[in-house]
């Protein structure tokens, strides 16, 4: 097996005197795709924004590569996030003025590119995801299924190597849920990156080639999940 | 409902707090300025009835005489009231404590102190007695007033002789101080008042108005959540309506308490030659409820109009469909009411009350549409900028543009309309002439044609070989057909005022004076349209201030969302401020130019251009400049922190 892409080491974190992470361990290699799961309120949101760099953890460290990424200042990590990292959350991360298409396209512009050539990759991606000939919709003007895979292409146009996504289908139907989930993790194959999937779902859950389960903020090794898979 | 209104504004959390507390800011705000707008019409008139008695009407048979006449003290104009008691039953003119014994001079407060340490024969000689007394407020048009009133017997030759000068009383028999005229500067004044006051009122009941859609703005999602699950139309409105109203009220009674407070301070303003009284800021107290009550009323009618989409239709506001673009009607109406304008300002003759109305009523209407083009005006320069825009700021400025026409247009509102006034102001002169000194001075009066030989060689008696005297015969200046007899006295500049004096005491009627005396007058009002300017352009401007902070605060309380994920997707604070900055300032550069230019080519034709040509029209436009862009990218920097907090907030359900 390949060395880890994303590690991350004894995470903890406190809201006041709530604990939401207690010291949780995390590793994930490029195409392998990690479905994270367990009830509400315990700490699902809060790994995957620790590993994203988007909160500090308040101990622990979080290595890119081997690097280490959580004691990165805010710029840094928040290029970091706009580079080798990608995001897909339940609905809205899409920005209500701009058409599909440029809002597919901000990253890459994000990073310096012209919008004309950034528009390029835009469209192909729009296209591949079968969006071909609505690039000009604006978020309000697509489908829930439609917008989640122009997210998806957004998430995809800077060719991440870790795919961080939190309850993706959430307000899907399953079928577009299904759909949206399998062009999810086929892309994230042929891209060699890896993937964080927030669900409550055991269906995608499934689908994912590893699950970890948090309760209470720790990692849940116990044989239920064992038995279940 | 009002219960739960008011428990929708605590529990909505720190921003609905902010955004209700900016909105009772706003109205505050605007309270305050209106109620200073309004009353410095009444202040006006304050000023000008305490100068009616100097002016009653002639009684005959009455029971004493009074004329009037305007001297001169080195640069200072001063207002003489002769009075001569006929009878027992003269009443005491206001001011004064008895009817004024001949001999006895009563001067005004500003009167002694300029006379202090004065020699008796450089002023006080030209009245032929002593200093008896000081003339009460009541009888002041403000506290700077230079006034005397003058004790004299009946057949004085001061309450004898005619008045040539048409801005001095003439001797005449009155029975009273009531029923007069009031100086005639206020018949300059108070239109030039009301048109400060259109120039004022427009712009802050913009931006009160536009600080009710702030509140509006940040409900409407909840309110379409709320129309979602069944509440009907009339009972979101209601509902935003009370959250709204009860900030304007708190707001409208905080400003107006500000304001009775500030008045102290607002009385500084030097106006004519000074100051004001306090009491005549309050001139118009009546009508302090009633401004009270309009702002209120303002902002919630601005609101229920900013809810119309949402009342109508609550999925447009909680799916966000494309909006429709604005039409160019907009443009349309402002021609239309330029052309209006320009066309009834051309016929404009010679000053009618009914048209020169119609015209203020018109220049109003244009700031007014002016507000309504802005919007269509944004979107065009969104357009153009989406179709142009290469990197992420100017494309995410010009999608902002596009998308809310009307919210970029509020941040930049206050500074186009302040630009639009300023253009129109620049135009006015308000140059004044340097006066220079000379080795000698002339001093000329118009005396009665008949005794004019006599009158000449009295004066050079008593002059005594101090001046040069000669007789002349002029053309009179208010009636060119009629020549008068005038004597002029030359004399070393030294000398003048006690010359002046002893010519005053023998040639009774008018007063001699320098050529340059005459304008000492219209300086007077020069510095009054200039101080008048100044305070104009203060408020559009701290108006314009105000509103640009608010909205570029309300604009990220907006679109909280959408910088939260812009955050979280890596996109950094500097592109998000290159965004927010292009977005004001562009449509800034392009609206805010074209209104000051606007501003200037609809007004010239009414106002000439010999404002440019002084120092203060470039001034003007050059201060308008440096405050606009100042007051726009102050307002950026003012809510950069909170774009920050706004961005770092990632609780799993930030409001
Ligand atoms: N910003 C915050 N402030 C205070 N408490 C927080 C904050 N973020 C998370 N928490 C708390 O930390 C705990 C973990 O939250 P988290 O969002 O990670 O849960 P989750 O597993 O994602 O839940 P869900 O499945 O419902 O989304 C919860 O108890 C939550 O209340
Ligand atoms: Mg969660």
């Amino acid at each position: 097996m390949s060395a880890p892409m994303l590690t991350a080491h004894a995470l903890r974190k406190h809201y006041g005197t709530a604990v939401a992470l207690g010291g949780v361990d995390f590793a994930v290699t490029g195409g392998e795709s990690v479905a994270v799961t367990g009830p509400s309120g315990s700490g699902k949101s809060t790994l995957l924004h620790c590993l994203a760099g988007v909160i500090r953890p308040d101990e622990g460290e979080v290595r890119l590569f081997g690097e280490r990424i959580d004691s990165l200042s805010e710029r840094e990590r928040s290029s970091l996030r706009r580079t080798r990292f990608a995001f897909l959350f339940q609905f809205g991360q899409l920005l209500p003025e701009l058409p599909a298409e440029e809002n597919v396209a901000l990253p890459l512009m994000l990073g310096g590119t012209p919008r004309r050539k950034a528009l390029g990759p835009a469209r192909e991606r729009l296209a591949q995801l079968g969006l071909a000939g609505k690039e000009d919709r604006r978020p309000g003007e697509l489908s829930g299924g439609e917008a989640q895979r122009v997210a998806l292409a957004r998430a995809l146009v800077v060719n991440p190597a870790v795919v961080f996504a939190d309850e993706p289908t959430g307000a899907l139907d399953r079928a577009t849920g299904d759909q949206v989930m399998g062009v999810l993790l086929q892309t994230v194959a042929e891209l060699g990156a890896a993937l964080v999937v927030v669900t409550h779902d055991p269906l995608i859950a499934a689908r994912c080639t590893r699950t970890i389960e948090i309760r209470d903020g720790l990692l849940h090794t116990g044989e239920m999940t064992e038995a279940r898979r | 409902m009002t219960a739960l209104a008011w428990r929708l504004t605590r529990l909505g959390g720190r921003r609905a707090l902010l955004s209700t507390g900016l909105t009772a800011f706003a109205v505050a705000a605007t309270a305050l300025l209106l109620q200073f707008v309004v009353a410095c019409n009444f202040a006006f008139v304050e000023r000008a009835d305490r100068t009616e008695w100097r002016e009653p009407p002639a009684a005959e048979g009455g029971s004493a005489i009074l004329a009037s006449a305007i001297d001169y003290y080195g640069d200072d104009q001063i207002t003489r009231i002769d009075l001569a008691r006929l009878d027992d039953d003269a009443p005491a003119p206001p001011g004064l404590d008895a009817f004024p014994a001949p001999g006895e001079v009563w001067v005004s407060p500003a009167l002694a102190e300029l006379l202090e340490g004065v020699p008796d024969e450089d002023f006080l000689a030209r009245y032929d007695g002593a200093i008896a007394g000081t003339v009460g407020a009541e009888a002041l048009a403000h506290e700077g007033e230079l006034l005397a009133v003058v004790g004299r017997e009946a057949d004085d030759p001061a309450m004898t002789t005619e008045r040539s000068d048409g801005d001095m009383v003439s001797p005449r028999t009155i029975d009273g101080f009531s029923g007069g005229e009031a100086s005639m500067v206020y018949g300059v004044y108070r239109p030039a008042a009301i048109v400060a006051t259109v120039l004022m009122a427009v712009p802050v009941a913009v931006f009160g108005a536009a600080a009710a859609r702030l509140t509006v703005a940040r409900r409407d999602e909840r309110l379409a959540a709320l129309r979602l699950i069944g509440a009907t139309p009339a009972q979101v409105v209601r509902l935003t309506l009370i959250e709204t109203v009860l900030a304007a009220v708190a707001g409208t009674i905080a400003g107006t308490l500000l304001w009775m407070a500030s008045t102290p301070l607002f009385a500084r303003i030097p106006i004519d030659g000074g100051p004001w009284y306090v009491a005549d800021l309050w001139g118009g107290a009546a009508w302090m409820p009633v401004v009270a009550a309009a702002v209120p009323l303002m902002v919630a009618v601005s609101a229920v109009v900013g809810l119309r989409g949402v009342v109508i239709s609550p999925l447009g506001v909680a799916r966000r469909v494309r909006r429709k673009g604005l039409g160019a009607i907009r443009l349309a109406v402002f021609a239309a009411v330029a052309v209006a304008f320009l066309t009834l300002s051309q016929l404009l003759g010679s000053g009618d009350m009914i048209f020169t109305a119609v015209l203020l009523v018109l220049f109003g209407a244009m700031i007014a549409a002016l507000n309504l083009t802005g919007p269509w005006a944004v979107q065009q320069i969104g357009k153009i900028l989406a179709g142009t825009a290469r990197g992420p700021a100017r494309m995410l400025a010009a999608r902002r543009l596009l998308d809310d026409p009307k919210a970029a247009w509020r941040g930049v509102a206050g500074v186009a309309l302040a630009g639009f006034i300023a253009g129109s102001i620049a135009l006015v002169p308000m140059g004044q002439p340097e006066l220079e000194t000379t080795a000698t001075e002339t001093l000329s009066a118009v005396v009665d044609s008949g005794h004019a030989e006599e009158l000449a060689s009295r004066a050079e008696a008593a002059l005594d070989g101090l001046a040069e005297v000669e007789l002349h015969e002029r053309t009179d200046r208010f009636d060119e057909s009629e020549t008068v007899a005038v004597v002029t006295a030359t004399t070393p500049t030294g000398e003048l005022e006690h010359v002046r004096s002893i010519l005053t005491a023998t040639l009774a009627g008018d007063p001699p004076q320098r050529a340059t005396d005459q304008t000492i007058l219209s300086n007077q009002i020069m510095a009054s349209v200039r101080v008048g300017a100044i305070v104009v352009l203060a408020v559009v401007f701290a108006t314009a201030a105000l509103s640009a902070g608010i909205s570029s605060i309300g604009s990220v309380l907006d679109r909280r969302k959408t910088y939260r994920l812009l955050h979280l997707s890596g996109t950094p604070q500097r592109v998000l401020d290159a965004a927010r900055r292009q977005e004001t300032l562009l449509p800034l550069a392009v609206i805010g130019g074209a209104s000051v230019l606007a501003g200037m080519a609809l007004n010239a034709p009414l106002i000439g251009s010999q404002g440019l040509q002084d120092a203060s029209g470039a001034l003007i436009l050059g201060v308008t400049l440096a405050i606009g862009t100042a007051a726009v990218i102050g307002a950026g920097a003012l809510s950069r922190p909170l774009l920050r907090a706004t961005m770092n907030d990632v609780s799993p359900r930030p409001d």
